[in-house]
C-alpha cells in the first residue's frame, strides 16, 4: 500500500461509486429475506434494534381449526409464525428512493393483515439488533472485497 | 438454567499492542471466525459434524432455507451477536455474555449439548477460536497495516451507518 492520504482518497472514490441502486437493491433483498426467515422461524421484534422474541402462541381455538384445515403454507397447526397461506410474508418487499431504503408490505390487503397482527402484539417488521448487525456484516463483506483490490 | 460454559474465548496478543491495535485485531478475528464458519470449519481445524437427519427434516430447517452445508447459521443471529467482550494488555476476549439471546445456542454448539445437561464432543461444533497460524497472520497484519485498516474501518462504518440511518419499515403504500 502507498501513502495513507492516497489510500483515503481511493476509499472515498470507491465508496462514492458504491452507493448506487444496485447496492441498495442487494441490501433490500437481504433485509427482506432476514425478516421473512426470522418470522417463519416463529420470532417477532417489538422495537427496532431490540431483541427478537417468540411470537405469541396461537389460541387453542385457532389451533383446533388449523388442525382441521392444515396450513397450505410453510407452517403447522400449532406453529405461531404468522403463516397460513404464506401470502403475507411473501408480500414483504423493499423500495429504493434516491439514498433511502424502505422495507415493508406495500400491498394494501396484506398490509392490513400485518397491521392486525401488530395490534395483536405480533410485531415482525422491525429489525432486531442482531439483524442490524447481519446487515452491517453483509455490506461490510461486499466492501471488503472491493477494498482488498486497492 | 444451567451455568453457561465455553461462550467466550481468550486470544493472546503481543503485550506491546495498544488498545487500538487490540480492538482492530478483535475485529479481524471476529471476521475470520465468521468466514471459517461459512466454510464449515471448527475453531481448531477440521470440519463441523453433519446436521442430523431429524434436524434436516424439520420445518425450521426448511423455513430457514438451509442446505446441508453446516455453517452455524439458522437465523444468522448467533454469529452476528459475537463480539469483543473485553481486552487488556496481551489479551482479547471474544464471545458472548450469559444474558445474550443466543448464549444457550453458543454453548450447545461449543460442547455439543444442544439443550441437554451434558455435552457430546462428537456432536460439538466449537467455533470460538482460531488456529495459531491464522492468529499470527492477523497479528502481523495489524502490526503492518494499522493506519490503513483504521481508515478503511472508519470510512466503511460511516458509509454503512448512513445507509442504515435511511432504512425504515412501513405498512401500506
Amino acid at each position: 500500500m502507498g501513502d495513507i492520504n492516497d489510500f483515503k482518497k481511493d476509499m472515498d472514490k470507491l465508496l462514492k461509486a458504491f452507493k448506487n441502486k444496485a447496492l441498495m437493491d442487494k441490501i433490500g433483498k437481504f433485509t427482506v429475506d432476514l425478516i421473512r426467515k426470522r418470522t417463519l422461524l416463529g420470532y417477532g421484534v417489538a422495537d427496532q434494534g431490540g431483541k427478537k422474541e417468540k411470537l405469541k402462541a396461537l389460541s387453542a381455538g385457532y389451533k383446533k381449526w388449523r388442525k382441521k384445515n392444515p396450513p397450505p403454507g410453510p407452517s403447522s397447526p400449532a406453529k405461531s409464525n404468522l403463516t397460513y397461506t404464506g401470502d403475507m410474508l411473501r408480500a414483504i418487499d423493499y423500495n429504493v428512493k434516491s439514498d433511502s431504503l424502505t422495507i415493508g408490505i406495500f400491498d394494501e390487503n396484506e398490509a392490513e393483515k400485518a397491521f392486525y397482527n401488530m395490534l395483536m402484539d405480533r410485531e415482525f417488521l422491525n429489525l432486531s439488533g442482531a439483524e442490524i448487525q447481519q446487515v452491517r456484516d453483509y455490506i461490510q463483506k461486499i466492501l471488503d472485497d472491493e477494498i482488498d483490490k486497492l | 438454567m444451567a451455568k453457561l460454559v465455553n461462550i467466550q474465548h481468550i486470544f493472546e496478543c503481543p503485550t506491546d499492542f495498544t488498545p487500538d491495535q487490540r480492538v482492530m485485531l478483535a475485529d479481524l478475528i471476529i471476521k475470520k471466525i465468521k468466514e471459517r464458519c461459512s466454510d464449515g470449519l471448527k475453531a481448531t481445524g477440521g470440519s463441523f459434524p453433519h446436521y442430523s437427519p431429524e434436524y434436516k427434516a424439520s420445518l425450521d430447517f426448511k423455513n430457514a432455507g438451509k442446505s446441508g452445508d453446516v455453517n452455524l447459521r439458522l437465523s444468522g443471529d448467533m454469529l452476528a451477536e459475537m463480539r469483543l467482550v473485553r481486552h487488556s494488555v496481551g489479551k482479547i476476549v471474544i464471545g458472548y455474555d450469559k444474558g445474550d439471546v443466543e448464549a444457550d445456542k453458543v454453548e450447545g454448539n461449543q460442547i455439543g449439548s444442544y439443550g441437554k445437561p451434558i455435552g457430546d464432543p462428537n456432536k460439538a461444533r466449537p467455533f470460538l477460536g482460531l488456529p495459531q497460524g491464522i492468529l499470527d497472520a492477523l497479528i502481523s497484519k495489524v502490526k503492518k497495516e494499522l493506519p490503513e485498516l483504521s481508515v478503511a474501518k472508519d470510512k466503511t462504518d460511516s458509509f454503512i451507518n448512513s445507509i442504515l440511518k435511511n432504512t425504515s419499515t412501513k405498512f401500506g403504500k
